[in-house]
């Protein structure tokens, strides 16, 4: 059997979770699906669990000259609702999930996760948004690309809470988001595609395709030169590693990526 | 006796179960209010839905941890509400009912929509309803009931 923590407090959390393996429960959209039991059984957790999902202290959106500071806790509801942050964040984390969900899921959830198809993953990776993560000895600032290591995996040590995502302010041009799935609302992505253009020019972001995110700063340097479409498509084609699931063929998914650079790179002209 | 509380249809309960139970089974198994539907258990349904702090939730996939000190509403009270009962006409006169096992998460839905201040359009009513599914009427009659609420839908004659 498992224990339940319940903190009164981060302080409370961070000192617990430095003295015993515990696994953090936010909204639980992703955790009580992976923990399924029969109807009024135990829920079937992995380890002892502590509970985070009402702690105010990680329940924040506030800014500064060049960012925005997101805490884990907000929801994609309070995101979706707060009129600081820029319309192409909360586009994404809107088409995120349904009414319902979005009310209990977090940000930090969503990002700790660390699934393939995270839909909030492109859109972070895109502006090079950075975690917060802390513990309670310590506190780290790694770049998103840097704490995503792998399929549901990523760089936090078991003693940390991420704490908070700072999403730089941009200059934003132009967007371009596509979340492709097998309907509109409530369905893991096939492809979630996200470009930006800021004050230093285009940035991709392509998400549900590999195991992680894609971008390479190489090949937006080659679109932002106005190099050859040709050599940007091949350029991407090769970094597609994707294989046959059951959301979608890695034909289809290439497709798709191919024909929204197309239309950016055609916008842009 | 628990230290951590929550209220029930305006009732005051302690919490005496393990904290990862699902708002879903005490609501129907320690509490027999049969009303909130239990269907997919992932999320995907809707038939869970209930009120907690006056927002939509699925509780099927809420630990009673995240409803400490909480207000949760379920369909047997919220249907003693004004609200619903227009809701509840303007399904009727729609034809937005079936075998009616999506129907009170569904009405949950629509009251979330209703109060959320948004325009009654055909878009916003299909956003605002996509997290609950139907496996009888083929949603059109749904549509339309909730549509019929923005003119006098509903409404007693
Ligand atoms: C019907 C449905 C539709 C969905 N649609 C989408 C969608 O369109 N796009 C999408 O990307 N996702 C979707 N999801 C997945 C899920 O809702 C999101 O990933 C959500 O953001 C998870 O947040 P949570 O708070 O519920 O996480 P939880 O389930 O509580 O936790 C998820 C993971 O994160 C860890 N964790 C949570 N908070 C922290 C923290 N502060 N520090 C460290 N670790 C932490 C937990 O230990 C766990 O491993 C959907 C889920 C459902 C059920
Ligand atoms: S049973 Fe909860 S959403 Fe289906
Ligand atoms: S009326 Fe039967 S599921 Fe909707």
């Amino acid at each position: 059997m498992y224990k339940n923590y319940r903190p009164n407090n981060l302080k409370e959390a961070l000192d617990w979770m430095a003295e015993h393996k515990l696994i953090p429960v936010a909204g639980g959209t992703d955790l009580m699906i992976r923990a399924r039991n029969w109807q009024g059984a135990s829920r079937a957790m992995k380890g002892d669990v502590i509970y985070i999902q009402h702690l105010d202290e990680l329940r924040f959106i506030t800014e500064t000259e060049t960012d925005y500071h997101i805490g884990a806790g907000v929801t994609q509801a309070q995101f979706c609702q707060c009129d600081m942050l820029p319309d192409y964040a909360r586009e994404v984390v809107g088409q995120m999930a349904t009414p319902a969900i979005r009310n209990a899921a977090t940000i930090g959830g969503n990002i700790a996760n660390a699934a393939s198809v995270a839909d909030l993953l492109p859109l972070l990776y895109a502006a090079d948004a950075k975690i917060v993560l802390r513990s309670r000895d310590s506190r780290r600032v790694l770049p998103i690309q840097s704490f995503e290591i792998g399929k549901y995996k990523t760089a936090r040590r078991a003693d940390e809470l991420i704490f908070e995502v700072i999403l730089p302010k941009l200059e934003i041009r132009r967007t371009l988001y596509k979340k492709m799935g097998q309907r509109r609302a409530s369905i893991l992505s096939k492809v979630s595609f996200m470009a930006l253009e800021a004050e230093d020019g285009t940035r991709i972001a392509i998400g549900a395709v590999n195991d992680t995110v894609v971008r390479s700063k190489e090949l937006e340097k080659r679109i932002n030169e106005g190099g050859g479409v040709k050599s940007v498509l091949d350029g991407y084609k090769a970094l597609l590693h994707g294989s046959d699931d059951k959301r979608s063929t890695k034909r289809y998914r290439e497709r798709v990526v191919i024909n929204l650079l197309m239309k950016w790179m055609e916008e842009k002209r | 006796m628990s230290e951590y509380q929550f209220v029930l249809n305006g009732e005051k309960r302690f919490i005496d179960c393990e904290l990862s139970r699902r708002l879903l089974d005490v609501i129907r198994i320690d509490e027999g209010l049969t009303g909130t539907k239990e269907g997919c258990q992932e999320g995907e349904c809707g038939a869970c839905l209930v009120f907690i702090d006056d927002e939509i939730f699925n509780s099927c996939l809420v630990p009673m941890s995240n409803v400490v000190g909480k207000s949760v509403v379920t369909i047997e009270a919220y249907a003693k509400t004004e609200e619903y009962q227009r809701i509840e006409r303007a399904f009727l006169e729609a034809g937005a009912v079936q075998c009616g096992y999506c129907t009170p998460g569904m009405v949950m839905a629509v009251s979330s929509l209703l109060r959320s201040g948004k325009p009654l359009d055909e878009d916003a009513v299909r956003m605002g309803l996509s997290g609950n599914l139907c496996r009888c009427t083929g949603y059109q009659t749904i549509f339309e009931a909730v549509c019929s609420l923005k003119e006098s839908g509903g409404q007693d004659v």
